[in-house]
């Protein structure tokens, strides 16, 4: 098991239940995606596996329990691309923000130089290295944030709304990117095409809570429970109907 | 709104001899010319002249388009026109002599910043001053000030065509709304640094930078700025 989340609850500093006991898990080579309206608590969630939030329960990323002490090592597993790529591309040129997550790893220059190469190759940016980040479209900055955490070889790849504002080319080419890449994939999103097209096993999440869980074909089809919890059966599963 | 952001222009020139130096070579033959400018002592008639002829000949050679020249050399006419200016109220007998002096310098080191700013983007300037070893956590300040600045434009015209489209009948910015205008997007800068430093920690950052390392410059690089480095100090040295 790649990820396992026992009990997790987390509260804002106002006093507002984000989590109210979440359990999860992602086996290796596994797809998942987490679905669920806006503020069912998602990217809460994905910010608790690196680390960045402290809720109660237990969470432990392929073997090493997540805790103070095992920041460092927990980034190094959990690959988080952000759902704004603006939020996660800073630096002066592709090639170096690809290359800043293996340079924190502490790799030598020429195995950082080769990774760079490789995943810009792998997202479809092959010879982007010298351009700025800033001035690519929004589907080559979401490739270029993909292949900076794909560049560090997590153990665990975590994609925040992947899909969100990209124009219907670029959501099918970055459907067919992610479904090229192998190993454990949790994915929090509301966009259910999507899930249908990774075939991912869904977890519905709603007020804080894990309320259903089964394969895309079957939780997806069932229309009472989507729309209790503030979704819509795909579009494509609808068209069928 | 188109996926491509418009707020770091591209450099304006990318042909010539200046644009086709690395930006290491571009940035250090600019320094050495403004040294030279401002260094040259006042009244030396010959090395100001050989100065500026060096400053002519750079800009020539960069192909830098005279519009281009023109609109900000236009704009820092003002500077000039003050300098001169005070220079006529002053009661010393060499201030009208010490004001063309400076005017003619200062005006000769914008002169000689030009081709730099013509042929280079502002990240390329920030990867260059990366590459000369600048402190890199100068370097990091340095890139996310340019892209927090580029992102704080984008927010303000964001806001304005949001209140621009409300505005039916009274377009006039009144100061307690540009106030709030302001905190809002003060509040909005806030909230992406945040979520950038977020992003960095994720993966991997623990506040030490770690840029890549500089390659090597080629020997056209080397031969140019030690060639325009000799030419800058014999024009210095006439008598």
């Amino acid at each position: 098991m790649i990820l396992q989340i026992q009990g997790l609850r987390f509260r804002y500093p106002d006093g507002r239940v984000a989590l109210g006991g979440v359990d999860l898990e992602v086996g290796a080579s596994e797809r998942v995606a987490l679905v669920g309206a806006n503020g069912a608590g998602k990217t809460t969630i994905l910010l608790h596996l690196i680390a960045m939030l402290r809720g109660e329960g237990s969470i432990v990323v392929d073997g090493t329990p997540v805790s103070e002490k095992t920041v460092d090592d927990v980034r190094r597993k959990v690959g988080l691309v952000f759902q704004d790529p603006d939020d996660q591309l800073f630096c002066p040129t592709v090639g170096e923000d690809v290359g800043f997550g293996p340079r924190n790893l502490g790799l030598d220059e020429a195995e950082v130089e080769s990774r760079v190469h490789d995943v810009l190759a792998a997202v479809g940016l092959h010879g982007y290295e010298d351009r700025e980040p800033h001035r690519l479209s929004l589907g080559e900055k979401k490739r270029v944030a993909l292949a900076g955490v794909l560049a560090m070889r997590p153990a665990l790849l975590v994609l925040d709304e992947p899909s969100a504002n990209l124009d219907p080319r670029a959501r099918r080419s970055l459907v067919d990117l992610l479904r090229r890449i192998e190993g454990a994939m949790l994915i929090a999103t509301h966009d259910l095409d999507l899930v249908l097209d990774l075939g991912a096993r869904v977890v519905v999440l709603a007020g804080g809570r894990t309320v259903a869980g089964g394969p895309a074909d079957e939780i997806l089809r069932d229309v009472a429970v989507l729309r209790e919890h503030g979704l819509e059966p795909p579009l494509s599963l609808r068209a069928l109907a | 709104m188109s996926g491509v952001h418009r707020h770091a222009p591209p450099a304006a020139v990318t042909s010539g001899l200046f644009a086709a130096l690395d930006v290491r070579t571009r940035l250090v033959a600019t320094l050495a010319l403004v040294v030279a400018v401002v260094t040259t002592p006042r009244g030396a008639t010959d090395p100001i002249l050989g100065v500026a002829a060096v400053v002519g000949a750079i800009v020539l050679s960069s192909a830098v388009p005279l519009s281009y020249l023109g609109k900000r050399l236009v704009l820092f006419a003002p500077v000039v026109l003050a300098i001169l200016g005070l220079a006529m109220l002053s009661a010393r007998a060499d201030a009208t002599a010490r004001a063309i002096d400076a005017a003619t310098k200062a005006s000769l080191a914008l002169l000689a910043c030009l081709p730099l700013g013509a042929t280079t983007s502002q990240p390329e300037l920030v990867h260059g001053l990366s590459r000369l070893g600048l402190p890199r956590t100068l370097v990091l300040v340095l890139g996310a000030f340019v892209r927090g600045v580029g992102h704080l434009g984008e927010e303000a015209a964001r806001l304005r065509a949001a209140r621009e489209a409300r505005a039916v009948g009274g377009r006039r910015l009144r100061l307690s709304l540009f106030g709030s205008l302001l905190g809002v997007l003060l509040l909005r800068a806030q909230a992406r640094s945040e979520r950038v430093h977020v992003a960095m920690l994720a993966r991997g950052f623990r506040g030490e930078s770690t840029l890549r390392p500089a390659s090597p410059l080629r020997a056209f690089d080397l031969g140019f700025a030690s060639a325009l480095v000799a030419i800058l100090v014999s024009v210095r040295l006439l008598p």
